[in-house]
């Protein structure tokens, strides 16, 4: 049993460990019919080198970006490091799906010949569930 | 008298002892996931085709990214349109691009087939919790592709 869970341990650890550009909470819901919706969101940086990073989102999907205020919009965070940032997003009253956003772009910190620009997204339900996207 | 009060008291005590709280929890548990190291790729010239530079050739290699997740994310990878940096490419006549994205597992639905540009395709992850996506491209112009420093961003989102 010991054993057992410290393997689990030890595989939590290692997939902490791996992870690089990550944002909580992954999801959120508001009730139907807000007109203005809101958090504060932690973006984390566990590269082991510095990182910048940028706030993006999005109404029910990734082409269709939405203006959002997002303070700080952009910021860099140091090695294994997080911070909180807080965005406002008016939603006009509309119910549906928002994504919040935070883009690591590794050629902006250096250069390189062919690279990948990472996006981790929260799904914000507004009058849905923010798993589904069903009516809530 | 006093004993009376005494064992109404006892007894309003033990009435009041008895009545029980309710004390509720609640919590969810949500999909996740996270992005780990960056790769970045290098393209090359193919030597028996100048025309053709990008990742599947001899000396190059594709862009990869690993990924941490809890339960049923999707991820999409994002083609873009072209080069973020390129010298001029008129003298190369019409550069077609060929995209490919190749997930590391057995859960993977990305395929080595080609993806055309600013083509988005996605894939929920249905077990495990890593993986590593693989990006790569191919630019083939009309004639040899110019001397000079290219780039490439291709995006990948996990929502």
């Amino acid at each position: 049993m010991r054993k057992r869970l410290l393997t689990g341990l030890l595989c939590l650890a290692v997939a902490s460990a791996a992870a690089g550009h990550s944002l909580a909470p992954s999801r959120l819901y508001a009730p139907s019919g807000s007109e203005l919706i809101g958090y504060t969101m932690r973006a984390i940086n566990a590269y082991d080198v510095p990182a910048s990073y940028s706030v993006e989102c999005y109404q029910h999907e990734l082409g269709n970006p939405i203006a959002c205020s997002a303070i700080p919009g952009q910021f860099r965070l140091r090695p294994g490091s997080y911070r909180n940032f807080r965005f406002r997003l008016d939603t006009g009253g509309e119910d549906g799906m928002y994504l919040i956003c935070t883009v690591y772009d590794p050629s902006s910190d250096g250069g390189a010949a062919s690279s990948i620009k990472t996006r981790v997204c929260a799904k914000f339900g507004v009058g849905v569930d923010p798993e589904t996207g069903d009516p809530k | 008298m006093r004993n009376y009060l005494f064992t109404a008291a006892l007894l309003c005590g033990a009435i009041g002892t008895a009545q029980a709280a309710q004390l509720d929890m609640s919590g969810a548990i949500n999909n996740r996931c996270s992005f780990g190291t960056v790769t970045s790729g290098i393209m090359t010239v193919n030597e028996s085709d100048f025309s053709q530079f990008g990742t599947e050739n001899i000396g190059a290699q594709r862009a990869t990214v690993s990924v941490s997740y809890f339960g049923t994310p999707t991820l999409t990878i994002s083609t873009p349109a072209g080069f973020s940096n390129a010298p001029d490419l008129t003298d190369a006549g019409t550069v077609s691009f060929a995209h490919l994205a190749v997930l590391g597992t057995a859960d993977a639905a990305f395929e080595n087939t080609d993806i055309g540009p600013s083509t988005d395709v996605t894939h929920q992850f249905t077990s495990g919790s890593s993986d590593t996506v693989q990006v790569g491209v191919t630019a083939t112009g009309t004639n040899a592709l110019p001397v000079g420093n290219y780039e490439m961003v291709t995006e990948a989102t996990c929502i």
